[in-house]
């Protein structure tokens, strides 16, 4: 019996390869200063730190002592400024903190100023040669280098040996950690910025599912699409997932939109306010963050505007269903050159 | 958030700093217990006693006692276990429209208890009452202020009721104490009950006013306040109730008037941009300050949530029961629909509304009941 879970919410939970609806349950049994630990493979960690990053973790650290594991915590470190090698750092609140910037005056949110601030920081490319793989374990969600290059928590990338061997110091960075077999180049923020703007810091690596639309019921496609007609930030649904085991007030629209935000489409924001009855604020994709109890949402614009497009368009052909369409023809046309054979051979007798 | 932002009164108002200040310095002098025989106890139970008149004062009440509990929850619990507990035979007259802190009585005493008809527009009609008394009802339980809609009930009449049938009435004065200029002697109450925090008092006090207390303890032990309520009394609490009771009192007159004035406009911009919005309280003669308003089609919740995000704080009736949404009880009570019930808001105001909030509050509230209507 876990001695922590009698009468009171607990403040240690451990996972193993849990599939994302498990971090969810977790975070909701989890005291208000709880931390839970995931074990994982190296495989997972990715898919995993975006599981926990959904279900309202903050802080996460991935530690590969006694084995590789992600600590995930309900309350984050509340980040005042960055110092570092990098040049700015992005909390799981969503705070953009410039390097030797002062700290924010309470109740002013720069976040949309200081992401435009920093492209003009940045300095040129620390070139291509003699890279390294390196992996960024957190706290922060993500760290700008100084030539721009994003450095996402969780993920093992090329850099320039000398730029890694600064963050190997100062940031706890793993150089070479052996344990992936495959790594990317970095993306540029300044690139970024120009093709997406502010919201590129928010965004996570992973591209949205944009054929989960049409697997939702017309009424939600008519609710998103009334959402970026009107300009609004947000919609409200009370009501739990109906996947949920317990839950009060179970509503298919919950279901629907937390389907769409597994598939990148939305973010939600669970109000907690009233346990007996959750409702759940929902948001397009990486637009939502938390600096406070409430919260705040910067406009993702290039999502919205292909949300918008695919809901008018109607569905396109994915390259799933591409590839069974091929198929299907080449076999239509192997069964029509074998009926021709067959016809001619019959007809020669 | 400011407080002029906050709308939820009728849950909890605001504490007057005048109020904590003396809990305070209350609790650093007056830390001895009551029920000692020493100085220092002495001292305290004389404090406790002038704080108790110092309430029933200004409840304008004589010859009565006030049994002090932790609030109205325990008070209502007091009431009602203790009148059916003492006659087994005993059935107990309870309000439709009761706060849960009463109506946990018909889920617990089943079918010992009738429910008492409020009208289509929230009130309990004497002659109802009268027409629902039987020879074994040895209890009415109502409310003097409806929690909900604001809705008054003519105490007076309904307690003259009671007494021509030789039923003791207990009347549940959350909503009402404070709130309402009140002299409780002209009023035919067997028990009436209250909460501190209602009217600016601190969490955690309340009370059961009665002429005569003949109940078994709810909770037993120590022999407090004359074995009704086991448990040393919160005095500090008792004194900072007074104190929140005396300002509230004396600021009626003032205040009573401009908490309607602010009311009537709120409810005429929203019936403006809403005809088909339904009032349940009554700005005029209902309790001052409170509107409730049904939405039809909309989510109350939601409405509350949204209000929220657009720094307002508001509150809605409906609630989950038994695993789905269930409409308010008191607005089905009155009439209501379950898809109108559903819709409705509750925007209680208090002595820091201001002309400019409500005119914020009604503008935020348009937009998110346009918005709300346009997703539904």
């Amino acid at each position: 019996m876990d001695p922590q879970g009698v009468g009171i919410l607990a403040r240690e939970k451990t996972l193993v390869s849990p599939p994302p609806e498990l971090v969810v349950e977790a975070h909701r049994s989890l005291s208000g200063q709880g931390t839970l630990t995931i074990q994982c493979r190296p495989t997972e960690v990715s898919a995993l730190l975006l599981a926990a990053e959904r279900a309202g973790f903050r802080g996460m650290r991935v530690d590969r002592t006694e084995g590789l594991k992600i600590l995930a915590h309900k309350t984050g470190p509340q980040g005042t400024g960055y110092s570092g090698p990098a040049a700015a750092a992005l909390d799981d609140e969503g705070r953009l903190l410039l390097n030797g910037a002062d700290a924010t005056p309470p109740g002013r949110d720069p976040f949309l100023a200081d992401a435009k601030r920093l492209v003009a920081w940045l300095g040129l490319s620390a070139g291509t040669r003699n890279r390294v793989v390196v992996f960024y374990p957190g706290p922060f969600k993500l760290l700008v280098l100084k030539d721009g290059s994003i450095l996402r928590r969780g993920q093992p990338l090329r850099l320039p040996a000398e730029q890694a061997g600064d963050l190997e110091r100062f940031e706890g960075v793993w150089v070479n950690p052996k344990i992936w077999s495959a790594a990317t180049d970095p993306k540029n923020y300044a690139e970024l910025y120009k093709e997406r703007g502010a919201i590129c810091l928010l965004e996570n690596d992973k591209p949205e599912d944009l054929d989960a639309i049409h697997d939702v019921s017309s009424a939600m496609r008519k609710r998103l699409k009334t959402v970026l007609e009107r300009g609004e930030d947000y919609f409200i649904l009370t009501g739990s997932d109906p996947a949920q085991k317990d839950g009060c007030c179970p509503s298919n629209e919950v279901g629907e939109a937390n389907r769409l935000v597994q598939a990148g489409v939305l973010s939600s924001s669970a109000d907690n306010s009233n346990p007996e009855c959750p409702a759940t604020i929902y948001a397009f994709a990486a637009e939502t963050r938390r600096l406070t109890s409430k919260p705040t949402f910067v406009r993702n614009e290039p999502l919205r505007a292909a949300v918008k497009d695919r809901i008018e368009q109607g569905p396109r052909l994915s390259k799933k269903l591409m590839l069974r369409f091929g198929l299907v023809v080449l076999m239509a046309a192997a069964l029509a050159v074998l009926a021709v054979a067959l016809f001619r051979q019959l007809r020669g007798r | 958030m400011t407080t002029e932002a906050y709308f939820d009164y009728a849950a909890s108002a605001p504490p007057f700093p005048e109020a904590l200040r003396y809990f305070e310095e209350a609790s650093v002098l007056l830390f001895g217990n009551p029920s000692s025989t020493h100085g220092r106890g002495r001292q305290v139970r004389e404090a406790l006693d002038r704080a108790r008149h110092a309430v029933l004062a200004k409840l304008g009440f004589e010859g009565g006692r006030l049994v002090l509990t932790s609030g109205a929850t325990e008070a209502n619990n007091l009431v009602i276990r203790g009148a059916l507990d003492a006659d087994p035979s005993a059935r107990l007259l309870l309000a439709a429209d009761a706060h849960a802190s009463a109506w946990f009585a018909k889920e617990l005493f089943g079918k010992r208890v009738d429910v008492l008809d409020v009208g289509n527009d929230g009130r309990i009609s004497p002659a109802r009452l009268d027409a629902q008394l039987s020879r074994k009802t040895g209890l009415v339980s109502i409310l003097h202020a409806n929690n909900e809609t604001g809705v008054l009930n003519d105490v007076k009449a309904l307690g003259e009721a009671c007494a021509a049938a030789g039923v003791p009435l207990h009347v549940d004065g959350v909503q009402s104490v404070g709130h309402l200029p009140l002299t409780l002697s002209e009023l035919p109450f067997a028990y009436y009950t209250f909460s501190a925090h209602k009217f600016g008092g601190p969490p955690g006090v309340g009370g059961l006013i009665a002429r005569n207390v003949d109940l078994p303890p709810l909770i037993a032990g120590g022999g407090q306040e004359s074995g009704i309520r086991g448990g040393t009394e919160n005095v500090t609490g008792l004194l900072a109730a007074a104190v929140a009771l005396d300002l509230s009192v004396r600021a009626l007159d003032e205040e009573a008037p401009r908490l309607r004035t602010l009311a009537r406009s709120l409810v005429v911009d929203l019936k403006a941009a809403f005809p088909d919005a339904i009032v349940n309280s009554d700005a005029e003669a209902g309790l001052p300050g409170l509107v409730s308003i049904s939405f039809p089609g909309l989510i109350g919740e939601e409405l509350v949530l949204e209000m929220d995000l657009r720094g307002y704080e508001i509150s809605a009736g409906s609630a989950c029961g038994s695993g789905k949404r269930e409409p308010s009880r008191p607005l089905m009570a009155m009439g209501r629909t379950r898809e109108q019930a559903l819709g409705t808001v509750r925007i209680s105001m208090g002595r820091h509304t201001t002309p400019a909030a409500v005119a914020g509050l009604g503008a935020a509230l348009r937009a998110a009941v346009e918005k709300q209507k346009a997703l539904a």
